[in-house]
Formats: C-alpha cells, sequence, structure tokens
C-alpha cells in the first residue's frame, strides 16, 4: 500500500479523472447548444391529440411535441399540491401556435402541458399547415378553402405573392381563422415532407434566420444584426488593440531595460487583466462616452448639440473599452513572445551592424508575430463573448439601422449596434414566453459560439501562415 | 609568414562585467590579414576579449572597461564612434550557426540591405561572392530562395561566415565558430578560414588546441582573465615561455 502510495499511480488517477470531468463536462456544453439549437430550426411534425378533458368531454390540440418528460405535477384544482397519482404519467410540452388574438375559447397559451394519460389518439394530418406571418404569428392548422393547392405543392415557398380569396384555417380548437394571404411570410405542410424536404427547409430555415432582422421583441425573425454588429465591434476592437498592445509589450520588453519600476508596470499590466469587465464598462462610460465623446460632440458636431453625436454609447466606444479591457492579454502574449526568441538571432543582427530599432523590427518583431496572433486570439475570444461592459456602452436590444449601410459617410461608428451575446440575453430571459424563448436562446448561443469559433480559426490560420513563415529558430546562446 | 602590420591593438584592457573582473589588463596585437587564435580554459575571458573587439559585450550586461582597443590606431571606444559602423567593419560568427529565419538569399543580403542598398544587381553579385567565399555557393546556387533553416549546421555556420563577409568587413572574428560541428564541417570551416586569411584579419577563439595549432598563425593563451603570453603560433605551442602554457597545450590542466 505504502509502496503503491509512492510510486504515484494515484496522482495519475486523480489527475486523468480531472481531466476527463473537464472532458465530459464540456462535451455536454457542446452537446446542448449543438443539440437544442439546432432544433430550434427543425421543421417538426404536427401532432393532433384527441385529449380527455378533465370534465369528461374531448378535445382536439394540435401543434408540435417539444418535449415528453416523467410528470412531477399539479392537481389540476390546486397548482401548489402534488398529485402522487399522477407522478408515473408522461407529461407532453405541446407547441399549438398562436392563439392569443382567437375570441377567448380554451386555453390561450401557445405551449400547454397534456398528460399522456388522457391522450386518446394521435394522428399526423397530412394536410396540416404551418403559416409564419408577417406579423410574427405561428398558426397551425387545416386549410378549409384556398386557392393555394393544399397539396405538397411548392411546400417551401418563401414570400408569397398570392392574390385572391383569403384562406380559411381551421383552428384544432374548432374556430376558423380568416387568413389574408398577403399576411402570409411563408407557409409549409411539415407532416408531407419526406426527410430531405426536411433537411432542405430546415438549411433554409436557418439560412432566413441568419440573414433577417428580429421582428417582435426578438422572438420573431432572425438575427443578422446582432451578427453584424459582434463582428464590426471585435474587428474594430482587433484593430484598436493589436497595435497598442503589441508596441507596449516591445517597449516594455525591449527599450525599458530591466529596472524595478518596470517590473512594476508589467504586474500592473498583468493585473489589469483581472478588473471586472462591468467595471470596465463603467469607465467607458463614464470617460469615453461622456468625457471623450462628450468632447468630440463640442469640437466637431456642435450644430447638432444638444442632441449627442458621439457622446452617446455607440460602436466606437463599446470597441474601445473591449480593447482596453483585452489590452492585458495581448501585452502578455507578446511580451512571451519577445521573450522566447533566442539572444544569438538578436546578437546576430546586431554584429551585422543593425542598429536596436532595426533588430527589433527587422529580426525580432516577424519571429514574436506568431505571439502576436496569440494575444489576438485570446483578445477575439474574450470581447466576442463579453456583454456586461456592452451594455453600458452601446449595445441595444433593437437598433434601427446596422453600424456600416450605403448612406454617407457608409461607416458610422457612433450608432448603436446590435450584439448577439446581449441578444442571447434579451431573449432568453427578457422574453414572456418562456418555453419559445429557451429553444430560440439555444439557436443564438449555437450562432455566437460558431462566429467565435470562425473569429479564432481565422486567426488561428492566420498564425500558422506566420509560423511557417518565421519558423522559430531554436537556439539556445550557450557560452556567450 | 610576414608580418605586414597590426590591425587591432589592445591597450592595458580590463573589462568587468556586472561588477566582476572579466579581463585583467590585456595588451596585444593582432596582426593584418593573419589568424590569431585565443585559446585557454573556459571562463578565462577569451570569448569577452573577442567581443570587446566589436563593442558586443555592452549589449548583454551592464560593463564596464578600462584601456582602449585601437583599430587601425583609432580607438574603437570613442563616444563620437558610430558602432553599427564599426561592427560592419568587424564582423562576426557566433558559437552556434544563427541564421535568420528568412531565405538563403536575404540572411547575406541583411547586412546590405541594411545599409540601405536596394540595388538588385550590386545585391546579387555580393550575394554571389560572398557564398563564392564561404564555399557554399556549390551547394545552394539553385536554392537561393529556400529558407536558410533548412541547411544543415555546417552548411548554417558557412552561411552566416557569408553573412558576415558580404559587408566587406576587415576583420572577423569568429567564436568557437567549430565547436558545434561534426568533425568534416568542422574540416570545411578551417579550410574556409584559410582561404579567407588573404582578404580579411581573423581573430578566433577555440578550445581545440589541434586547431588553433593547424589554422592559426598567432596564438595567445589566456588564463583567469589574464594574457599569460602570445606569439607566433609555432612558438606557443614548441617553446611556451611559460609552464602553464605547456601544461594547457599538452592537456595537463584546463
Amino acid at each position: 500500500m505504502k509502496q503503491w502510495w509512492q510510486h504515484g499511480s494515484l496522482w495519475v488517477w486523480f489527475s486523468a479523472s480531472a481531466l476527463l470531468c473537464t472532458l465530459l463536462l464540456f462535451i455536454a456544453l457542446i452537446s446542448l447548444i449543438v443539440g437544442k439549437g439546432l432544433q430550434h430550426h427543425w421543421p417538426a411534425d404536427l401532432i393532433t391529440f384527441q385529449v380527455q378533458t378533465a370534465e369528461g368531454g374531448r378535445a382536439t390540440v394540435m401543434g408540435q411535441l417539444i418535449k415528453q418528460e416523467p410528470g412531477n405535477h399539479y392537481t389540476t384544482d390546486n397548482q401548489s399540491e402534488i398529485d402522487p397519482s399522477l407522478n408515473t404519467a408522461q407529461q407532453l410540452l405541446i407547441d399549438q401556435g398562436d392563439t392569443w388574438f382567437m375570441p377567448s375559447q380554451g386555453a390561450t397559451a401557445r405551449y400547454i402541458w397534456l398528460d399522456d394519460g388522457n391522450v386518446l389518439q394521435r394522428s399526423k394530418p397530412a394536410d396540416a399547415i404551418r403559416l409564419d406571418m408577417h406579423d410574427g404569428r405561428v398558426l397551425f392548422g387545416v386549410l378549409q378553402s384556398s386557392d393555394a393547392e393544399p397539396a405538397i405543392v411548392d411546400t417551401q415557398q418563401t414570400a408569397i405573392d398570392l392574390p385572391g380569396e383569403p384562406w380559411l384555417l381551421l383552428h384544432a380548437n374548432g374556430q376558423e381563422i380568416q387568413v389574408d394571404t398577403g399576411d402570409v411570410k411563408r407557409y409549409h405542410f411539415p407532416n408531407s415532407l419526406n426527410g430531405l424536404q426536411k433537411s432542405l427547409l430546415f438549411l433554409k430555415q436557418w439560412w432566413w434566420f441568419l440573414t433577417e432582422d428580429p421582428h417582435h421583441q426578438s422572438t420573431a425573425g432572425g438575427v443578422f444584426p446582432a451578427i453584424f454588429g459582434t463582428m464590426v465591434m471585435v474587428l474594430l476592437m482587433s484593430v484598436i488593440v493589436t497595435p497598442f498592445g503589441v508596441l507596449a509589450a516591445i517597449y516594455l520588453h525591449e527599450y525599458a531595460g530591466k529596472s524595478w519600476l518596470t517590473q512594476v508596470v508589467r504586474v500592473s499590466v498583468y493585473n489589469l487583466a483581472g478588473i471586472p469587465s462591468v467595471v470596465m464598462g463603467l469607465f467607458g462610460l463614464a470617460f469615453f462616452v461622456y468625457v471623450l465623446g462628450g468632447q468630440l460632440d463640442q469640437l466637431f458636431y456642435a450644430d447638432q448639440l444638444p442632441a449627442p453625436t458621439y457622446g452617446t454609447p455607440g460602436l466606437f466606444w463599446a470597441s474601445l473599452t473591449l480593447a482596453l479591457l483585452t489590452l492585458p492579454v495581448v501585452i502578455v502574449a507578446t511580451e512571451e513572445g519577445l521573450a522566447q526568441l533566442p539572444m544569438s538571432q538578436r546578437l546576430g543582427s546586431y554584429a551585422l551592424g543593425a542598429t536596436q530599432t532595426e533588430t527589433i523590427w527587422r529580426i525580432v518583431a516577424p519571429q514574436a508575430a506568431p505571439a502576436m496572433m496569440t494575444g489576438l486570439i485570446l483578445a477575439v475570444a474574450r470581447a466576442a463573448g463579453e456583454v456586461a461592459p456592452l451594455m453600458l456602452v452601446g449595445v441595444v436590444k433593437s437598433a434601427p439601422q446596422l453600424p456600416i449601410d450605403g448612406e454617407f459617410p457608409y461607416v458610422h461608428l457612433e450608432r448603436q449596434f446590435m450584439h448577439l451575446g446581449y441578444h442571447l440575453y434579451d431573449v432568453g430571459f427578457q422574453s414572456a414566453n418562456t418555453e419559445h424563448a429557451m429553444s430560440l436562446s439555444f439557436a443564438v448561443a449555437l450562432v455566437l459560439l460558431m462566429l467565435i469559433v470562425l473569429l479564432n480559426l481565422s486567426a488561428f490560420m492566420l498564425r500558422q501562415h506566420l509560423r511557417r513563415k518565421y519558423k522559430l529558430v531554436q537556439t539556445s546562446m550557450e557560452g556567450v | 609568414m610576414t608580418t605586414s602590420g597590426t590591425k587591432i591593438k589592445i591597450n592595458n584592457l580590463s573589462l568587468w562585467l556586472q561588477n566582476q573582473a572579466i579581463i585583467k589588463a590585456v595588451t596585444m596585437a593582432i596582426p593584418t590579414q593573419q589568424v590569431t587564435a585565443l585559446i585557454g580554459p573556459s571562463g578565462c575571458g577569451k570569448s569577452s576579449l573577442l567581443r570587446c573587439m566589436n563593442r558586443m559585450n555592452e549589449l548583454l550586461t551592464d560593463s564596464r572597461i578600462e584601456g582602449d582597443i585601437l583599430l587601425d590606431d583609432k580607438t574603437v571606444y570613442g563616444k563620437k564612434i558610430d558602432v553599427s559602423r564599426l561592427r560592419c567593419r568587424v564582423g562576426m560568427v557566433f558559437q552556434k550557426p544563427n541564421p535568420f529565419p528568412k531565405s538563403i538569399y536575404e540572411n547575406v543580403a541583411f547586412g546590405l540591405r541594411l545599409q540601405g542598398e536596394k540595388n538588385r544587381r550590386v545585391l546579387d553579385d555580393r550575394v554571389e561572392t560572398s557564398l563564392k567565399q564561404a564555399a557554399l555557393w556549390g551547394e545552394v546556387k539553385h536554392r537561393l530562395h529556400d529558407s536558410a533553416l533548412n541547411l544543415s549546421s555546417g552548411q548554417q555556420q558557412r552561411l552566416v561566415i557569408a553573412r558576415a563577409i558580404a559587408l566587406q568587413p576587415e576583420v572577423l572574428l569568429l567564436d568557437e565558430p567549430a565547436s558545434a560541428l561534426d568533425p568534416i564541417s568542422t574540416l570545411k570551416i578551417e579550410e574556409l578560414i584559410y582561404e579567407l586569411k588573404s582578404n580579411y584579419t581573423i581573430v578566433i577563439v577555440t578550445h581545440n588546441m589541434q586547431q588553433a595549432a593547424r589554422v592559426s598563425d598567432y596564438t595567445a593563451f589566456m588564463n583567469a582573465g589574464e594574457l599569460i603570453e602570445w606569439g607566433e603560433t609555432h612558438t606557443i605551442f614548441t617553446q611556451p615561455l611559460h609552464q602553464q602554457t605547456e601544461d594547457y597545450i599538452t592537456g595537463r590542466f584546463g
């Protein structure tokens, strides 16, 4: 036993299981987000449930089955009392589409729970249709009368320009809804689609999600402005933070010498990374927006005062705040790269008559470029996921205009913008419709993750390219 | 063996690195277009003495110097001396090959580009002559734009020598140029030194007695920062004045 202890295999097991736990959590995280995120746009079947009601009558519910879980559910009479007899029954969560606009009758919630035990019959009517309306409503039902063929013709039509008679839609609760064809944005018959058609529709729905503007309090439509805003902000931040960080690191490592003062500066810079981001946001608001922005307005936009141009939260200040937040990361990574460069490279350059500046710009900096890219990768990863400071310095729930458009001067850095991280927070926690918001949140989270992966990947490729170009010389400086 | 004059004169030179005496009052002369070898046990200050000649010591740690070094009878330690110009005149090659992660061509052209030379033909010419002088042209002429890091270490060391002589220096300082190389590469470097001395004054630091005996015309033996004796290699190796020298050369200490 003692020998076994001393041999240290316990520690191998300990460390291995720590790694295993990390991996498992990581896999769980990724699969949850990917799974739930993809599910949001899958054209699920519309199922008709014949249900026995508490009063002994029958009711019909049609909708998409969201999830199914064992019940730990409350008695119908008293919402706080758990009915033990129901505990074993499966509970079904059904999305029956929007019903709020109908004359009140029966359930008005979009999402309802059903007891599996009460379900008498399930069926998938082939003519069940899903209508996505321009005003954000989603309707499920069966078409009673229409000019359009209720068959499978053109089931994935995007924008319908159908003149003629309004359609009559029969909802599962028995109500007939008159639908003006001009109000219909898209429709399809989910139950009559085969696998390939469903996949195509799935891809299309993702495409719409990525390229369209959000509407109805962000509960419907796409996330394009948020993607665009995030991208522009991260790119702008990179453009600001890279030169600043690299120059600061070069000064600190190459010029400043080794005194207690540089050590103090270095430690302070490293600790800057530990400042909570929301504090940075507050600083950005107080200094960048009000002080700098206010000054800019007085100098250049005096004619528009008191309406602020730059003296209000906006894209430029958000990028600047994030640049400040990620500056330490770039400085630390660059300095590490500079420190890794063997002294022999510097001496070789000096021995050929190069000055310090020539040595730094021709020999040192190019070889430290991959390290600078590492810093940038870390900075981008941090910046793209940051939400808290942005809420103070420029991100809004819904921005009417993109920061870059066709209107002179084309780039509007003073505009407020949308951001995926904030959008996720917004749709997830600010919306009334929990079930829908949950599923939408995962879709937004997936987009955010993909965007970060994309940004990182491009920085990563750039770094690989630089590495190949300036293959690091691993010679040490023995004998000097 | 003719002495056509003195290229570098070292006058009572002492060096402190981080307040530690490294070289103690050394006085000697480096003859023009001859090979002078500096030998001595590790830590005796021979490499530091070499680096005093192109003022490389001041790059490494805080250094203090007393005495003087004269290159062509002019001090190299004056306040108005352009150190870059000095290092162009006194080239240096280090123990381990340190090519830059650039192409072979750009390595050799590096010093010229620093001087602002942009004329393609001048650069091409100088790269070719330098590589030829460094006995590397034949091996690399078809891949001048390949990375220098793909060369073997023996080739890299000759490339570094070519890089130094591309600036047409007057003096070449070689700091144990062959100690990291295999015997065949070492032989090539030694042959190269023999070729180069018709054009350059060469100072070589070496741990290898046979090498010093083979390649040098003059030898200086140092121990613990002091110059014990210096003179023609033949004399030093056959009739050393000091017992220490004889002990070191014959391998009884060091």
